[in-house]
């Protein structure tokens, strides 16, 4: 029953295109590098295009989370609602997986995941509230 | 300095065959990394002072949730920083081919001490160490 609900929200999304920029997942790699004293050797990543597109919205100072060592708020810079064909539990716990924000002059702009949290209709989810902020360089 | 920190990093894990040697170090895009991890030896650096001969301390955290397999994983670190009161200086810049810098990075045996933090949830022993070597 939850897939059903996921392909009728799949379909929804790729008719509205609820994003103004193209959102891909990246995952990042490394080679080379010494993870026990911070090297990090030579960094790649791939690009994916998300299907279907994430619904994406700026969520500004209404949305806070915890940091990592529950002693920092962070204010989170977007809401986004993804489709569990889009992304897996496994990538929003994968700390090498990060979500990229492309425009149509190529600027892109990668997004730091705050939190996620899932809806679970029938016992599946049918999809993921994430929270993310920009990562200024 | 980066090299007192890397050479100490390896000569705990390169000696301590089977353990997990966890370096805490502050980064933002992977808060776990500042966070003590469980059965493992944790290593952090605090104060420093730069000078001829440069001093950096180290912080051993041995933290498990058995308590007598930590006190052996304590018993390893004191037997291995007891053996020997130095080791030569690497440069790490090619991690896969460190280059010896002709200096050691030493510390003192008798500093070598672990103290119980005690707390309901884990087993925790730490020790402050500082280490000794001339910059460069």
């Amino acid at each position: 029953m939850s897939a059903a609900i996921v392909n009728r929200l799949d379909a929804v999304m790729r008719r509205l295109r609820l994003t103004d920029r193209a959102i891909y997942k990246r995952v990042h790699s490394r080679t080379g590098g010494d993870p026990l004293i911070g090297s990090s050797g030579t960094e790649s990543y791939l690009d994916t295009l998300l299907d279907p597109q994430p619904k994406l919205s700026l969520a500004g100072r209404s949305e806070r989370v915890l940091g990592g060592s529950e002693k920092v708020v962070q204010d989170a810079d977007y809401a986004l609602l993804v489709s569990p064909s889009a992304m897996t539990v496994g990538d929003f716990q994968n700390k090498d997986v990060t979500l990229v924000l492309k425009d149509a002059a190529g600027k892109e702009e990668e997004l730091q995941i705050l939190s996620v949290g899932s809806t679970v209709v029938f016992g599946g989810v049918v999809a993921f509230k994430v929270l993310a902020k920009g990562r200024k360089r | 300095m980066r090299q007192a920190r890397d050479t100490f990093l390896h000569f705990l894990a390169d000696n301590l065959v089977g353990r997990l040697v966890h370096p805490i170090r502050l980064d933002l895009s992977d808060p776990s990394k500042a966070l003590l991890a469980m059965n493992a030896i944790n290593v952090s650096f605090e104060d420093m002072a730069l000078d001829t001969v440069s001093q950096q301390w180290a912080v051993i955290d041995i933290v498990g949730d058995d308590e007598l397999s930590v006190i052996v994983w304590v018993k390893e670190v004191s037997d291995i920083l007891r053996a020997a009161y130095m080791t030569p200086l690497l440069d790490y810049i090619n991690p896969a081919s460190p280059v010896s810098t002709g200096s050691n990075l030493t510390w003192d045996r008798r500093a070598v001490s672990f103290r119980r933090v005690h707390s309901g949830q884990y087993v925790h022993y730490t020790c402050s160490l500082p280490l000794r070597f001339q910059s460069t």
